[in-house]
């Protein structure tokens, strides 16, 4: 039996390391300064001590923030690094490039949707405490608490929907789908996804920066207009305008591709097609990452991607695009920024969340 | 004769101590606010200015005994859904990893007998000497490291099934 506190233990090692990142961890002057103003101000009156304004109002606001923004984060296309090697891929590239259109599905990593079972989880029960708070809370109307508390419930039933999706599609033991990606010439993209409250659908044009969204559920019309950042921890947020993102585009990522650091790997079936592997390996600070891009032999076009991230051996996440059809004609009509008839249309935006701040 | 300490010379002297001390267990700017409002305001009814307190030792204590209360009763903190790794911003991924780690210990120190995490957050987070911690609970030095080291143990194997659970 192995000591379980044995300095050799790769686990002591971690929690060594973590210890002092954890001890190095302290709040801004501002933050203190703020603190000891709110303390003074609740300790100055004297006997009738009136707890400071509760931040438990400052955290719900955080909390809900952070859950809409985890429901509203959209996967980016996951294809990596850069430039050039194997004559073989090379041809790939090429052929790809000649097509006008794509198809893809996207599939989430079974380790993804665990990691996303376990933080719904967490945050139901901080929604549940936020709930137990709001009801007493004696700062608001009766008609704030109300509308609070629908809101609340609202995202909560969503994530236990979302939640119970995930379980059951990991029960199931198939491939996790994520969304179904659209792409027609260079900039326009539809992306469709099914969440556990209804279908959605993302329309994007990455040379003129125009991003819609429609929610088939609620028939809701959103064009999205801003990016807000949200700090994790302090929830802060910036906003900013959005704008052109050409280097969204599927065919110049692709193109992008290293091929210099790509091995091939031997050639083996999908689904009775024979296709060659390149593969690549890149290493961050946390995590590496390993790119399978699976080619037909036949058609020198891709047939499946895998990205999957490793640290220190264990499997962290990643995704495969997969199903791929090309130049299979699409309507334009489909990439339209236009809202349907009978939708309600809103002005919103992108959120995404900065962990640091 | 020293004048007598104020309340607003305590919060002073001691804020830095108090909200770093519950910024440490709970890793939240928000949440360690909070729980410096808290401990100051329940120091102020329970204890005189003027009484002999060693006011950093007993403030901080009371810091990470709150902050352990609400780690356990919050637990994790609300964070983004794991959606597949943007490969290309591995930093974000970095810090998301990190946090995880962190998260992952907190849990654990969470999990642990009352007076095992005291032990532990005092020891390791604020770096107390086992003859402070011992003078601060009132325990004897052996007793602080007799908890110590259980908490050890229990947080090794509890991050050791973790990571069973991520493989």
């Amino acid at each position: 039996m192995t000591d379980s506190t044995s300095p050799h233990d790769p686990v002591f090692s971690q929690i060594e390391a973590t210890i002092k990142e954890v001890t190095e961890m302290s709040v801004t002057q501002n933050t203190l300064d703020g603190v000891t103003s709110r303390v003074l101000q609740a300790l100055h009156p004297t006997a009738n001590v009136q707890p400071v304004q509760n931040a438990s109002t400052t955290r719900l606001r955080a909390i809900i923030a952070i859950a809409l923004a985890s429901l509203s984060v959209v996967a980016a296309i996951f294809l990596g690094s850069v430039p050039s090697s194997s004559v073989a891929f090379a041809q790939t590239q090429r052929q790809v490039e000649k097509t006008q259109t794509v198809q893809y599905v996207e599939y989430m990593h079974e380790a993804d949707a665990r990691r996303e079972i376990d933080r719904s989880k967490s945050m139901l029960k901080n929604i549940d405490t936020e709930l137990a708070a709001i009801t007493k809370d004696k700062d608001r109307s009766a008609d704030e608490i109300a509308t609070q508390q629908d809101r609340v419930h609202g995202m909560k039933q969503e994530m236990i929907k979302n939640i119970q999706k995930l379980e059951a599609a990991l029960h199931s033991g198939k491939p996790i789908k994520h969304r179904q990606v659209l792409i027609l010439g260079r900039y326009l993209q539809r992306v469709e996804q099914d969440e556990a409250w209804g279908k959605r659908i993302d329309i994007s044009n990455a040379q003129t920066g125009e991003e819609v969204l429609l929610e088939l559920a609620t028939k809701t019309f959103t064009r999205r207009k801003t990016q807000t950042v949200l700090g994790m921890k302090s929830g802060d947020k910036s906003v900013s305008s959005l704008k052109p993102r050409p280097e969204a585009d599927f065919y110049a990522k692709f193109a992008a591709i290293s091929t210099e650091k790509l091995a091939a790997i031997p050639e083996k079936q999908f689904d009775g097609v024979t296709v060659v592997g390149f593969q690549e390996t890149e290493a961050f600070t946390y995590v590496m990452v390993v790119r399978t891009y699976w080619i037909n032999k036949s058609t020198r076009l891709p047939v499946r991607i895998d990205a999957v991230a490793t640290h220190e051996g264990a499997v962290v996440g990643g995704s495969s695009l997969a199903n791929f059809v090309f130049d299979a004609p699409l309507d334009q009509a489909l990439f339209s920024a236009e809202p349907p008839e009978g939708y309600t249309v809103q002005d919103g935006g992108f959120m995404s969340l900065d962990p640091a701040n | 004769m020293p004048a007598k300490p104020d309340w607003a010379e305590i919060v002073r002297a001691n804020v830095a101590v108090v909200t770093n001390a519950a910024l440490r267990v709970l890793g939240s700017v928000s949440d360690a606010e909070d729980v410096a409002q808290d401990v100051f305001l329940e120091a102020f009814r329970k204890f005189e200015p003027n009484a002999e307190h060693s006011w950093a030792g007993l403030l901080r204590r009371m810091a990470v005994c709150r902050s352990l209360d609400l780690l356990r009763c919050r637990t994790t903190s609300a964070k983004l859904v794991f959606q597949p790794i943007d490969f290309r911003e591995p930093s974000v991924d970095s810090e998301l990893l990190r946090q995880e780690r962190h998260d992952q210990l907190r849990n654990a120190v969470q999990e642990l007998p009352p007076r095992e995490a005291e032990v532990f957050c005092l020891a390791l987070f604020e770096q107390q000497s086992h003859e402070e911690i011992a003078a601060t609970l009132g325990l004897q030095r052996g007793a602080v490291a007799t908890l110590l080291s259980k908490a050890k143990s229990s947080i090794t194997r509890s991050l050791h099934r973790c990571r069973g659970e991520a493989s």
